[in-house]
């Protein structure tokens, strides 16, 4: 699997040469062209067998389309043909990076950024906790586990961030994580910081790893936009 | 006519320089600036016509999701500049017909030379189920034309087939036939992989995509709006 990306970084879209046999899937509506040497399959997001592997492709699937606007499915792309190309973008104006999946190296990436990844990378929900309810995005991540290419996207560039120690990131700008991160969602600074300093919860990051960040924040940019529209 | 596009791919602008009493066509409301003695002329139709002629011109050319009325631009006496620009954030680029056509869709025509005739085509039988406005503009003759995108364009060759979603088609050459499809093998794919209907094109030719899609961002930028009252 081969990865190009184009028009970075205000429209950015992922180029995806497969060899025969290889898959990616990638989140419904963001398929742009693509040769025509693909069997597509369409499917639930989450690739359990059992009930309860489907009640949470279904739990995820809801989720990702109240905060993200987007379906409950995804489509797996089959090539059939050595060098077949896909491409895939966002709806959303902003950039895309590959990152890779490695066994017992996981990657935490906010709901709402997945694009695509190789069929060897599967996800599980992970509730981000009560207070990320009122960060107004990012209450949910998906952990990406397996083996393959990753594709995330953001709205603005993508920061990465190298954390030893200690960091902080506005919740609204987390795209995702990888490595020997934990993180705590807090407010920053006291309760007259929260409520007056325009920065509402943060995530704190601590340990060894990496970080992406989003440069623009999709709630910042409603809150902005909404009283500059006609009524 | 040299033609050169700048500020790719966010904020593209087109700058066309003029030879002596050359002209280049454009969008109505495309204009961004010029040298003060170039001549601009409004109208629907072709100069020779007639009222009648240009009445239908300008009709097709609404049919397509084009303006009514087309400015024509002149460097009268000497030499002259114009700059053009689309409405939205994104590319542009430029083609060279030689006696050839170009297929384009609709809101993405820009400017081209007197040499080159436009009219509207219809992007075939399903597009009524498309709701992307799969209307397309030929354009036909020799000279060259700039159309531009909402987002970065590609250019792809494309020789045996290849299939596009039809809200990321922005031009293709005559030469590649199309077919506007649904998506996937079967219905399942159709209606809930949310990519709808796609062209599906065969042949040999050049195709123009857009790396985002006007209709999708609307719907995702929409849906996290407050309610307006319209």
């Amino acid at each position: 699997m081969e990865i190009q990306i184009d028009s970075k970084p205000s429209y950015s879209m992922a180029v995806v040469t497969l060899d025969e046999g290889e898959s990616l899937i990638a989140e419904s509506g963001s398929m742009v062209a693509m040769s025509n040497s693909f069997e597509v399959d369409t499917t639930f997001n989450g690739r359990g067998s059992g009930f309860l592997d489907f009640l949470q492709a279904l739990v995820v699937g809801l989720i990702r389309k109240h905060f993200a606007g987007e379906s409950l499915f995804v489509n797996t792309y089959r090539s059939k043909k050595k060098g077949s190309e896909l491409m895939v973008a966002p709806a959303m104006v902003g950039d895309i990076v590959n990152v890779s999946v490695e066994k017992g190296k996981p990657f935490t990436v906010q709901a709402t950024s997945f694009l695509a990844s190789a069929a060897g990378v599967s996800n599980d929900l992970i509730w981000g906790g009560f207070s990320m309810l009122f960060s107004k995005e990012g209450a949910f991540f998906l952990r990406c586990r397996g083996e393959g290419e990753l594709l995330i996207n953001s709205y603005g560039a993508i920061e990465k961030v190298e954390v030893n120690g200690s960091y902080i990131v506005d919740s609204g700008h987390v795209v995702g994580f990888q490595g020997d991160l934990q993180y705590k969602i807090q407010r920053v600074g006291g309760w007259k910081a929260t409520l007056l300093s325009g920065e509402g919860l943060v995530l704190s990051f601590t340990g060894q790893g990496t970080l992406w960040l989003q440069t623009r924040n999709m709630g910042s940019l409603v809150d902005w936009l909404s009283p500059m529209l006609p009524k | 006519m040299q033609i050169e596009i700048k500020y790719g791919p966010s904020y593209a602008l087109a700058i066309v320089n003029l030879e002596k009493d050359e002209e280049v066509i454009s969008e109505s409301g495309a204009m961004v600036s010029m040298d003060s003695h170039v001549k601009i002329e409004t109208s629907a139709g072709k100069k020779d016509q007639g009222a009648l002629g240009g009445l239908m011109s300008g009709l097709k050319r609404m049919v397509a999701g084009e303006s009514f009325f087309q400015n024509r631009f002149r460097a009268e006496g000497k030499s002259g500049e114009v700059t053009f620009a689309p409405t939205f954030v994104g590319d542009m680029d430029k083609h060279e017909l030689n006696d050839s056509t170009l297929l384009i869709q609709s809101k993405s025509f820009v400017c081209s030379g007197v040499g080159v005739d436009l009219n509207s085509k219809w992007g075939g039988g399903k597009t009524f189920f498309g709701g992307e406005g799969f209307i397309l503009l030929k354009a036909s003759g020799s000279g060259p034309i700039v159309f531009n995108a909402f987002g970065g364009i590609r250019k792809i060759e494309i020789d045996g087939s290849f299939t596009v979603d039809t809200g990321h088609i922005v031009a293709f050459e005559e030469t590649l036939t199309f077919k506007v499809e649904r998506f996937g093998g079967g219905w399942k794919s159709f209606i809930f992989g949310g990519e709808g209907l796609v062209c599906h094109f065969t042949g040999k030719g050049t195709l123009w995509i857009q790396t985002r899609n006007p209709q999708e961002f609307g719907q995702f930028l929409g849906s996290k709006l407050p309610m307006r009252n319209r």
